[in-house]
């Protein structure tokens, strides 16, 4: 038996969130196989193509079925989700009839999409992103040239989130984009994604162990988030979110953190999004979105 | 006190993700195990293209959290550069730690959570390289008394080193090391 999911077609983290609301509980799922139609994606972001390989391997943990998916028909969706190495990542997730890659000239990928199971694939990603990091941050977003390391180290301490409190896989890619309609400048977009135990398996247990008393995922995610807390007893840990947070600030961008059915948000001037939010359909993991804008003079020129 | 005995090691590349900070902070315990007498661990970072939080918190602040209290174990970070000041003030002031350390130019500098008068007191026995509490005194515009108190608590930190009745700072230590003694323990990670 199968289950069919129309994806949405324009699959961005809003669209996520219809995603997971049509997959529904993932319990629900037993014994049938997903299929995810995406035949009608005329648009996807970085943070959509995650969103397909963590929704794939939910409900592959779930059913211990391999899910289907439909490829999407447009030309310049399927070649971005090849620069992307999309397919590359799904051969371990889904089962499709794989077209024989394509190798693309380097264009506005920052990072491919790359699978994070070990601190070695968090060297990798860091040192491996070093030469484009540098080339876009400076030349594209006009940011100060220490802004290469704190960029560096930023993406090193959201990746160790996977290991350090998902228990599973995740993924990490970035792009950059010219955000004319929403922005008018340009903009990096990293998404970070896993499908572990989130922040309320992460979190909620040790502090019911402390305390006594059971945490909801929005409260878990401000006390991580905004607190620093960690499962960890050592002083030492929780510091990454919180050096995330800080450069994002910095560099006045925004930041999403998405876990159970709860999200919170640091949110710049320029967006008006939510800052916290509850009752959203309940999914494994946690799904991060940073985006870092292009910096801009007083005069709203680049500087 | 005798003069503590001297370890290099230079660090390197990229120092990213706790189980890398680990690794390297158990080489360098290793190392410092094999001296049973004071000593001076002096951790070059000057190949370090960057240091994350999590592995300044795994190599800085617990090998000073870590470190035997029965046993005089000091630590000086060296070639340290605007890259790596952000992750190793947040990983020690996080603990209330502080650290001895000296810039890529040789400038002496503190990083971590430590009061102004403490950091100054230390700046200015760098420069002397040793001194009695009533030179530091002098140099200072305080009374006898309340340098003592600002010696011992850097002296209780492990920021300088006591012999005696006078304070050593690292910088003179090192100085005054013996050569063979530093190509001796000298070691890369």
């Amino acid at each position: 038996m199968s289950r069919v999911i129309q994806v949405p077609s324009t699959l961005d983290e809003a669209a996520f969130e219809t995603l997971i609301a049509s997959v529904g509980p993932l319990a629900e799922l037993s014994g049938a196989r997903l299929l995810l139609d995406a035949r009608q994606v005329s648009w996807v972001t970085p943070y959509g193509l995650l969103g397909l390989l963590a929704v794939g391997h939910a409900a592959r943990q779930q059913t211990d079925l391999a899910p289907l998916i439909e490829p999407p028909e447009d030309g310049e969706v399927r070649s971005y989700m090849d620069r992307m190495h999309f397919w590359v990542a799904a051969a371990d997730v889904f089962e499709f009839d794989a077209s024989p890659p394509k190798r693309h000239g380097e264009v506005d990928t920052l990072l491919e999409i790359t699978p994070i199971r070990s601190h070695e694939d968090v060297h990798r990603v860091v040192e491996g992103v070093r030469d484009r990091a540098q080339r876009i941050l400076l030349n594209r977003l006009h940011y100060p040239r220490p802004s290469v390391i704190h960029f560096s180290v930023m993406l090193s301490e959201v990746c160790q989130n996977i290991l350090e409190h998902a228990d599973s896989i995740g993924w990490v890619c970035a792009q950059r984009y010219y955000w004319k309609r929403r922005l008018g400048r340009e903009v990096i977009v990293i998404a970070v994604m896993d499908v572990g135990v989130g922040f309320e398996g992460s979190l909620g247990s040790e502090h019911a162990r402390r305390f006594g008393e059971s945490l909801s995922a929005s409260a878990v995610l401000e006390a991580a988030f905004l607190n620093g807390e960690s499962r960890f007893r050592d002083p030492g840990r929780g510091q990454g979110l919180q050096a995330i947070r800080r450069q994002v600030i910095k560099w006045d961008g925004a930041v999403r953190i998405r876990s159970g059915d709860a999200m919170i948000a640091r949110v710049p001037d320029w967006d008006d999004a939510s800052r916290l939010e509850a009752g959203l359909p309940r999914f494994p993991g946690a799904q991060v979105l940073i985006v870092l804008p292009e910096r801009v003079n007083e005069v709203g020129g680049a500087p | 006190m005798r003069q503590p005995a001297i370890a290099h090691t230079e660090l390197f590349s990229y120092l990213v993700t706790r189980h890398t900070g680990r690794a390297v902070r158990t080489n360098i315990e290793k190392q410092l195990a094999s001296f049973d007498d004071a000593v001076l661990a002096v951790l070059d970072l000057r190949g370090v293209e960057l240091i994350d939080f999590s592995c300044a918190d795994e190599i800085v602040a617990k090998l000073i959290v870590d470190a035997p209290r029965q046993e005089r174990r000091f630590f000086l970070f060296r070639g340290i550069s605007e890259r790596h000041v952000e992750p190793i003030e947040s990983a020690l002031s996080r603990q209330g730690l502080v650290a001895a350390a000296e810039t890529l130019a040789g400038d002496p500098l503190v990083l971590g959570h430590i009061a102004e008068e403490f950091e100054h007191a230390w700046r200015e026995l760098w420069h002397l390289g040793a001194a009695v509490p009533e030179a530091l005194a002098d140099r200072l515009s305080l009374t006898r008394e309340v340098t003592s108190g600002l010696l011992a608590e850097l002296d209780a930190r492990a920021l300088v080193i006591r012999d005696g009745g006078r304070y050593v700072s690292f910088g003179r230590a090192l100085r005054d090391a013996p050569d063979e003694e530093r190509r001796d323990r000298d070691s890369s990670i």
